[in-house]
């Protein structure tokens, strides 16, 4: 394919034109978040005098730490009962061809399709009588069903594609089916964990709507709902926000850099099935 | 904690098949009450709240701000299911939208106020929006003009002055556009934007001539069609020709349409008080006048719109009623809510008193607040939410040409039910 | 990959389902089946209303409120479908090839996607505004003539919201289709390149057929994800102007929180509901066959 290398940097240039309009949006994010106040320049001329205040504003003024350890929790606690059950039940409706086993994935994948305002009301009522309202358990709870089906859907692609050779060698050993799981399937899950991870977390952390009517009339704050309720009808600062944002998306910036090369494993393993 | 976890999940499929008991057991002790506020008011009530503490040592007020299209969204459904705040925010009004007076005293949600020593003291002119059946069911906080803000120095600047009469407001417009200014900064964008140019024609055209409109209307006896609303839409639209909002408004948003104000690019805003600490903000070297926006050639005959904003009640399931009264009753004492009104800017106590000093840029509003030629947010006056609506999305629709006033007029009639 | 012989299969017990039935079960079905009852009903804020059968249907099909969005909300679907698909597998063809900054572009692209929907329809918004960056960036280019009021005429709105959205998904198309070209054998591909075929025959008759898993996988989730929007649009629009660009689930919202209307409310739901698996079972058998064809 050497011969070709003039049109592979040709590719390259476009494409790297491509990328600059791409994430021009996000340039001019971060161009207004550091614009001082009395800059009264445009939003695409770089700024000439980058100022780091907004993004202190923002921090104490929304209570951001507080918000970030809160959301945070709420990650870490969901993504432990989402990779335990979505793996458990994924590991299931891949190997077993049972009617059971069937009926369940069909309700998961139906899971994907429900809209929410369906279940809203009904689910409000019974968080409230739960006495889950203005906690992190409620949200736990909720975000660990509601994010079941597509972590199922993730798992059950990844493991059908999944020699079953190291199963059925750890079971002829004499082990028992959790142990085989634990110590033999799980481990080479990995990758699919790892999309499992950053897709959930992205959807939890970014989570507007389910937190603003659960927390409310509690001081407890997620990053969305201490971001949104810093910023009045009245008084939208472009600045102040933008730069809240930032803040509010670099944790997941850094995960997924991380985590990248598990998130296009993890699609590849399902893929191959 | 996973045990805690599945002890909550257990309980929680056990509830939802029906098992359920509806004692609510919101955790609240004798000295903590939530309150649920607009953010537009969090400096405001976050001060009052710090002396409401030092004034009853030991209790504890938990605030939680949001906008207030979320509370309208989020309060009933708390509500609906036994929950929600102790203190709660309340729109003044008929039934507007979910979380006005009406609607939530209606549902049974409100506790009765009438007892309260403010509640005496209310305006005849705003019982209507605070009032069901006779009874009080909401403290109505501060009274927010609806008007036209003119930044001062670009009115001199461009050698004009400030109309008083509707035939003034369309040259004021031409001779505006003359100068290469914008007579009146508009986005359309967000929704609520939208109906405010009517609001500050009707006072004068509906509300004067015939101040139980809104209640006609409820009966059955007027109709948007067949009545002033006609003349109020079509001098909207008169002033659209005219030239005299920002160029295609449907596009901009709220947040831009004050930095022209600002600046000086544009002349003028119809805009609410709430605005103002905002506007103040973003030029300190402004100065402001608020004005009525007038609607015929009769410049006494001019009114202007005011509201009190979002106002608090108190929830009827609240465990700590006691508490969640003493601490309305502190915000309604005089020097607290005077204290709250000056924080804000831009507006006035709705039960006044002597002791407020009123800010020049609202001497015209409180002498028509005095001389009565005040009337409500018309929306406070209408029966279910779906008329504003369609009166917001009407709008957007005249200015793209593809209603006209009647048209809308009659899409707000459909929604009279 | 099986075994040569046929062995023990491994045993898996059923009750390894149990904790996810159980917990979506209860959080998401359950609910999901009570507010469906609530369709069949007139509740109201602080009402729990009445049976009137399927009075709520009737006013759905028949109105224009709800008309008008049902429809946009098949054109939004449709559009973002199509066009985040194309996009995406151009992006992941160009990324899969030699050149140099494909980790860095790849992780580019992929980044609109961490950006929560109502913060990217908030920037969308202002960058869209009559004085924002965008008509600005035509007028520094020269193109003056191409400002539009983006978001104030009812097909640009719908135009731009639609491109806001593509905007921000078209990075996961990419990496799933990505994924699969992993995939493709490079032997194979290089000996049909030997044999003479062109690029785009070799894509077509060599590498589609790989890609089958990743465009089943796309093609559904891009078309679910369009026909609920929610998020984008309420932060850009509000659905509008005028009503132009409503979609279903913002009419839902605004009947059940803003008017108050649980029960039209929920049956609206319901009808987005079957709207969603209607279309993708549809989808999903279409692509089955062709993939065998």
């Amino acid at each position: 394919m050497n011969r070709y290398r003039w049109r592979t940097s040709l590719l390259e240039v476009v494409m790297v034109l491509a990328g600059l309009v791409f994430v021009s949006p996000i340039y001019i994010l971060f161009n207004v978040a550091v614009k001082p106040r009395d800059d009264q320049t445009g939003p695409l001329r770089p700024t000439v005098h980058p100022t780091f205040s907004n993004f202190g504003d923002a921090l104490t003024g929304a209570h951001l730490v507080n918000a970030v350890v809160n959301t945070a929790t709420v990650v870490v606690v969901s993504l432990i009962v989402l990779i335990g059950a979505a793996s458990l039940a994924g590991y299931a409706i891949a190997r077993l061809t049972s009617t059971w086993s069937k009926a369940a994935y069909l309700a998961f994948l139906l899971g994907l399709l429900l809209p929410f305002q369906l279940a809203t009301v009904p689910l409000y009522q019974a968080m409230r009588a739960a006495g889950l309202l203005g906690s992190v358990w409620g949200l736990v709870i909720f975000y660990s069903a509601q994010l079941m089906p597509f972590s199922v859907f993730l798992y059950v692609n990844f493991i059908r594609a999944l020699p079953t050779g190291f199963e059925e060698a750890a079971q002829i050993d004499g082990a028992g089916p959790v142990s085989t799981f634990f110590r033999i399937v799980f481990p080479m899950m990995r990758a699919v964990t790892g999309t499992v991870v950053i897709l959930n977390t992205i959807n939890i952390w970014n989570d507007f709507f389910t937190p603003r009517l659960y927390l409310s009339g509690g001081d407890l704050q997620t990053i969305t709902v201490s971001l949104y309720s810093y910023v009045g009808q009245y008084g939208s600062d472009w600045p102040l926000i933008f730069g809240g944002l930032i803040l509010a998306s670099i944790p997941i910036l850094v995960l997924f850099l991380i985590l990248q090369r598990y998130v296009i494993k993890g699609f590849a393993g399902g893929l191959k099935g | 904690m996973n045990r805690r976890l599945l002890a909550a999940l257990t309980g929680f499929a056990l509830l939802l098949t029906g098992c359920s008991n509806s004692s609510g057991s919101d955790n609240s002790s004798s000295n903590t009450i939530t309150f649920y506020a607009s953010t537009d008011y969090k400096d405001a009530y976050d001060a009052l709240i710090n002396d409401f503490r030092t004034a009853n040592p030991g209790v504890t007020v938990n605030a939680t701000y949001a906008k207030t299209d979320d509370i309208q969204s989020t309060q009933p459904t708390q509500l609906q299911s036994g929950g929600g705040a102790d203190v709660l925010s309340v729109q003044p009004g008929q039934g507007g939208n979910t979380i006005s007076e009406a609607t939530l005293a209606k549902a049974g949600y409100l506790v009765d106020l009438s007892d309260r020593a403010w509640a005496s003291k209310i305006p005849a002119s705003l019982k209507s929006v605070t009032d069901y059946d006779n009874k009080t069911y909401m403290f109505p906080g501060v009274l927010q003009p609806l008007g036209a803000f003119y930044n001062t120095q670009a009115v001199q600047g461009a050698g004009l002055k400030i109309p008083t009469t509707w035939a003034q407001v369309l040259s004021f417009c031409r001779d505006a556009q003359a100068k290469g200014k914008v007579a009146f900064s508009l986005g359309l964008s967000d929704t609520w934007v939208t109906q405010l140019v009517p609001y500050a024609l009707a006072p004068t055209l509906v509300y004067a001539q015939n101040p139980n409109w809104n209640a006609d209307l409820t009966a059955g006896k007027a109709t948007f069609p067949d009545s002033a609303w006609k003349t109020v839409e079509q001098q909207y639209l008169d002033m659209k020709n005219a030239n005299c909002f920002t160029n295609d408004p449907n596009g901009v948003s709220f947040d831009n349409t004050l930095p022209p104000v600002a600046k000086g690019q544009a002349l003028a805003i119809v805009q609410v008080g709430g605005v103002f600490g905002n506007l103040q903000q973003q030029n300190t070297a402004v100065t402001y006048d608020l004005q009525p926006l007038p609607a015929t050639d009769d410049p006494n005959a001019t009114a202007i719109a005011a509201s009190p904003g979002v106002g608090l009640g108190v929830n009827a399931k609240s465990k700590n009623k006691e508490l969640a009264l003493r601490f309305v009753d502190f915000v309604a004492q005089d020097t607290n809510i005077n204290k709250f009104a000056t924080t804000l800017g831009g507006v006035v106590p709705a039960i006044p008193n002597s002791a407020f000093t009123v800010s020049p840029v609202l001497k015209t509003f409180n002498e028509l607040v005095t001389a009565s030629k005040v009337s409500a947010f018309p929306d406070t006056g209408w029966p279910n939410a779906r008329i504003q609506n369609a009166h917001l999305v009407g709008i957007q629709n005249m200015f793209l040409g593809k209603k006209t006033p009647a048209q809308v007029l009659q899409d707000m009639q459909a929604q009279v039910k | 990959m099986t075994g040569k012989t046929r062995r023990r299969r491994a045993v898996v017990p059923l009750w390894f389902l149990l904790p996810g039935i159980v917990i979506y079960g209860a959080v998401v079905l359950l609910p999901s089946v009570i507010g469906s009852g609530y369709a069949l009903t007139d509740a109201t804020t602080g009402d729990a209303g009445t049976f009137i059968g399927l009075a709520n249907f009737r006013t759905i099909f028949s109105s224009t409120d709800t008309v008008g969005p049902l429809i946009q909300t098949l054109v939004m679907a449709a559009a973002v479908m199509v066009l985040q698909n194309v996009l995406g597998l151009l992006l992941a063809v160009a990324l899969n090839s030699r050149i140099r900054s494909r980790n860095w572009l790849r992780v580019l692209f992929f980044a609109p996607f961490v950006v929560s929907p109502l913060v990217s329809g908030y920037l969308w918004k202002y960058l869209l505004d009559p004085d924002g960056a965008v008509n600005q960036a035509l007028s520094a280019i020269g193109l003056g003539s191409l400002r539009q009021p983006w978001l104030g005429e009812p097909r640009l709105a719908l135009f731009s919201l639609i491109v806001a959205v593509v905007w921000q998904f078209t990075g996961s198309t990419m990496v799933i289709y990505l994924a699969g070209l992993q995939g493709v054998p490079q032997d194979v591909v290089e000996a049909a390149s030997i044999d003479g075929a062109g690029a785009v025959r070799r894509f077509f008759s060599v590498v589609r057929p790989f890609l089958a898993p990743a465009f089943m996988v796309n093609l559904t989730l891009s078309l679910i994800a369009g026909l609920r929007l929610y998020d984008q649009i309420v932060a850009m629009t509000n659905g509008g102007p005028g009503g132009s660009t409503d979609s279903l689930s913002t009419v839902i919202y605004r009947t059940s929180f803003e008017f108050g209307e649980f029960g039209l409310g929920s049956a609206m739901a319901v009808v987005l509901t079957v709207l969603v698996i209607l279309l993708s079972l549809v989808q999903y058998l279409g692509l089955r066959k062709q993939a065998r064809a």
